[in-house]
């Protein structure tokens, strides 16, 4: 069994990571790998700067990696950068597992807790003790808060839980086996 | 992709990672990829060759014919697709005791309810899709 990632789960990946701008960078550098960060910049309109900032980033968890060479003109130091495709597996797998044990942490707080809520998606929910020392008036908006049916939050997390497991299980077995022929 | 690929190579293992339990006939596959049978059959050779396909021989349609089952797994980042902490400025200090920890993270709550809304929204569409494509496979045919 081989794992394979496509094209567009990197510039996916990338997204989630640095956001649009590094989607973009991400869709260049699959179609010219060993591009240097000028270049990047050039073809993007985007700062030199910024595109160095990405690329450090996306570098950092390690789905990037770079040559260095020198400019045989100015004997400027040059950095070509190029995809990781296998790092790039790693962390999808070792985030969805960390994703995951938060998720579930949550659903056990959801499920043993009471909390207060001022209705607005986005905005805190908190528990008795901490919606008492804010007299029960919600922190970003001021509006009162109310006891909160969690029923719902509850039945998504448990969805969202089984969903990444799921995914887990299926990529996890692919990489073992695939690991087990390569050994072969 | 772990080899190289030609694009109607491509296309194919697209295709078949969508029916990654019960695999394709040959037939279905050249009809979707819009080749003869001729050029089809090579495909599925080729990709057997480099081992994302097996191709078991199947009696199908009044004929003896090849199964495609694909021994490729997609890496998917669905299920924490716009999930927040990957982009986090406060996931190094987010855990027990931490100034935000899952238990109190609003971003969270909002990413897991919404995914799930938009997800079925997306189901709902995609079943919309398929209905549509079988209908005019058939009228074509």
């Amino acid at each position: 069994m081989l794992l394979i990632i496509e094209k567009e789960t990197l510039v996916e990946l990338a997204r989630l990571v640095g956001g649009e701008e590094a989607a973009k960078v991400m869709r260049l550098l699959i179609s010219r790998p060993g591009i240097v960060d000028e270049q990047i910049a050039k073809k993007l309109n985007m700062d030199v700067r910024e595109v160095r900032k990405i690329l450090h980033r996306l570098n950092s968890i390690g789905i990037l990696y770079y040559e260095l060479a020198r400019d045989k003109k100015t004997d400027h130091r040059i950095f070509k950068w190029y995809v990781q495709e296998e790092q790039a597996t790693g962390f999808i797998i070792s985030n969805m597992q960390k994703i995951r044990e938060r998720l579930i942490e949550k659903l056990q707080a959801e499920e043993s807790n009471q909390f207060y809520w001022c209705g607005i998606l986005g905005h805190p929910r908190l528990l008795f003790d901490q919606a008492m020392e804010q007299l029960f008036r919600c922190p970003v908006c001021k509006k009162p808060m109310e006891p909160h049916e969690n029923r719902d939050l509850i039945e998504a997390l448990k969805r969202k839980i089984e969903e990444i497991e799921k995914a887990l299980s299926e990529m996890t077995e692919a990489r073992k086996s695939e690991v087990a022929e390569k050994a072969e | 992709m772990p080899q190289k690929l030609s694009k109607l190579e491509e296309k194919a293992i697209a295709l078949l990672l969508k029916y990654q339990d019960k695999g394709l006939l040959q037939s279905e596959l050249w009809h979707k990829l819009g080749v003869t049978s001729r050029e089809g059959s090579r495909i599925a050779i080729r990709l057997e060759k480099k081992g994302m396909v097996k191709r078991v021989k199947e009696f199908a349609k009044d004929r003896w014919t090849r199964r495609l089952v694909p021994l490729i797994r997609r890496v998917t980042i669905e299920p924490i697709r716009g999930a927040p902490c990957l982009s986090c400025e406060q996931e190094h200090v987010c855990g027990e005791g931490g100034v935000i920890s899952p238990k109190n993270c609003p971003r969270l709550e909002k990413w897991v309810i919404g995914s799930l809304t938009a997800k079925s929204e997306a189901q709902a569409q995609e079943a919309q899709a398929e209905n549509i494509q079988e209908q005019s496979v058939e009228t074509q045919s």
